[in-house]
């Protein structure tokens, strides 16, 4: 494979994130047992695991590496990690303890795993680093809050074109420049997404390119990227290359609008098109249609595209306002007891009852003579009758403002 | 108005709230004495689409060429659509540089240069 053929073993070799090489081979340079543990994030393909294993050779440290999703329960890192704890070995060599994936270590099942991480990072005598592809795992804050850590980026397509050319010239092979820059786009600043495809194109069999490509891009990267796309393409590329359940894509996209300053009649359009795409994942579960899903993130990129046009909506890691969650939780279960009652009563289905006649209600108890007899009609129990007024009084506030 | 991703610079007078976005949600340095700073914790799509709507002109945004220094405009790039969506490259390499035949063991050799 070109991609272990080629793997750089001295850090001047690696493409990209020049400032965050640089500043890893400093902490490493300068680790003392005062030091905090490092901690780089960063997408796939970027030259991680690369650089700590070129570092590490380069600065004489043996790696006693562990593949943190692999061996997760607190007995089985201590059994491998245990020993490790002090820095004496037979021939006193220098080692670096390098725990990859590390945010694979979290779960319910791995219960003391992470407790296990913590306390080896504060009495390790020996340098630790550790790599994980995502940071929005709010658990590995306190991983984040223990360590120095360094960010990884995208590798720009301009190096990308290089560090490919270069390999095709050491291979002794000609690429035509139409199909390298399709390797370089195609690849979106993933280097062993770019060589595995390079090596594909080279034995001659480019049609499955794009089919074979190995991207993944991490949920909140997707969706920056969602929302930063100039192009329809782009923002499905952002959000299939996402490995996220479709439901909670949908939940994301909702919250970053939600927590967006945008005008009422662009807040509807947007959610009108975010509801085109939760309607087809309701669909597609309640039938077991899940052949369907192939269709799905098409179809949230190609609704939300345009709608989200000229917007300043940014993903958001903020939950909702307090007062907006208690609406929708609280006052949700509210409203449909509501609905249903009026169902039973007027023989409607549930459905109807909440889109076509809850409104409706809702505007007549703003009368003083409706009200009572909305309530006493639909029997309605103090926590409904609350919820009532208070959407009514919204309603009536709106019709004043115009 | 020009950003160069690693240099200082300064912008009119924004008001707090842009301020407040600028620094806290898109990343951008600030400090009093030398102005604003893009570096590669920077969302600089954020930093454009907010500048640009308060401004109410083009904000362009140049990387550094890591080889020689020279400030890179994307717009100019065959490469603008592939990567104008995750503008947080550190640097990048520009049209002088690439077309010089070695460019790959240039770049590593500047690389060695920095680490000293």
């Amino acid at each position: 494979m070109w991609v272990e053929k080629y793997r750089p073993t001295n850090p001047n070799m690696i493409i990209g994130n020049e400032e965050t090489r640089l500043n890893f081979i400093r902490w490493l340079k300068n680790w003392g047992k005062k030091s905090k543990p490092s901690l780089i994030l960063g997408p796939p393909g970027v030259g991680k695991t690369t650089l700590v294993h070129a570092v590490s050779k380069d600065l004489g440290y043996e790696v006693l590496e562990l593949n943190a999703s692999d061996v997760r329960t607190k007995t089985k890192l201590e059994k491998r990690l245990g020993p490790s704890r002090t820095n004496s070995t037979l021939f006193e060599e220098k080692i670096l303890i390098f725990l990859d994936e590390v945010d694979g270590i979290y779960g319910r099942q791995d219960k003391g795993g992470i407790e296990f991480l913590l306390d080896l990072i504060k009495n390790s005598r020996n340098p630790i680093v550790m790599v994980a592809n995502v940071e929005d795992n709010k658990k590995m804050i306190r991983l984040i809050k223990s360590s120095q850590v360094f960010r990884f980026r995208r590798v720009p397509p301009k190096l990308l074109e290089i560090a490919v050319k270069n390999i095709f010239r050491r291979e002794g092979l000609t690429i035509d420049q139409l199909k390298l820059e399709m390797i370089v786009r195609d690849a979106y600043g993933d280097v062993r997404a770019a060589i595995n495809t390079a090596q594909i194109t080279s034995s001659g069999t480019e049609e499955i390119i794009s089919e074979l490509r190995d991207i993944q891009i991490s949920p909140i990267e997707s969706l920056k990227i969602f929302f930063d796309a100039s192009t329809n393409k782009e923002a499905y590329l952002a959000l299939s290359g996402c490995k996220m359940q479709p439901r909670d894509k949908v939940r994301a996209i909702f919250q970053s609008i939600l927590c967006s300053k945008l005008d009422g009649e662009k807040l509807i359009e947007i959610m009108q098109e975010l509801s085109k795409a939760d309607e087809l994942v309701a669909k597609i579960s309640k039938n077991h249609n899940w052949i369907l899903l192939r269709y799905f993130d098409r179809i949230l990129a190609g609704s939300l595209f345009t709608a989200l046009q000229g917007t300043q909506v940014r993903y958001s890691e903020q939950s909702l306002p307090w007062k907006l969650q208690l609406r929708i939780w609280n006052d949700r279960v509210q409203l449909k007891n509501i609905s249903l009652r009026l169902a039973k009563q007027y023989h409607l289905s549930s459905k109807d009852a909440i889109l076509f006649y809850l409104p409706y209600i809702v505007l007549l108890s703003n009368l003083k003579n409706y009200e009572k007899r909305i309530i006493d009609g639909l029997h309605l129990d103090e926590s409904s009758v609350k919820v009532l007024r208070r959407e009514a009084q919204k309603v009536s506030q709106e019709i004043r403002k115009g | 108005m020009k950003i160069i991703v690693g240099e200082w610079f300064r912008m009119p007078q924004v008001g707090g709230d842009i301020f407040r976005s600028l620094v806290k949600d898109a990343g951008l340095q600030y400090d009093k004495t030398r102005g604003f700073l893009a570096s590669s914790e920077t969302d600089l799509g954020l930093v454009t689409t907010i500048l640009g709507n308060t401004l109410k002109e083009n904000v362009v945004v140049l990387l550094k060429c890591f080889i020689c220094g020279a400030s890179i405009e994307c717009e100019e790039c065959k490469y603008k659509d592939a990567c104008q969506s995750s503008k947080v490259f550190q640097s990048c390499i520009c049209k002088d540089c690439d077309i010089k035949e070695e460019v790959s063991n240039i770049y590593s050799m500047r690389f060695t240069e920095l680490r000293g």
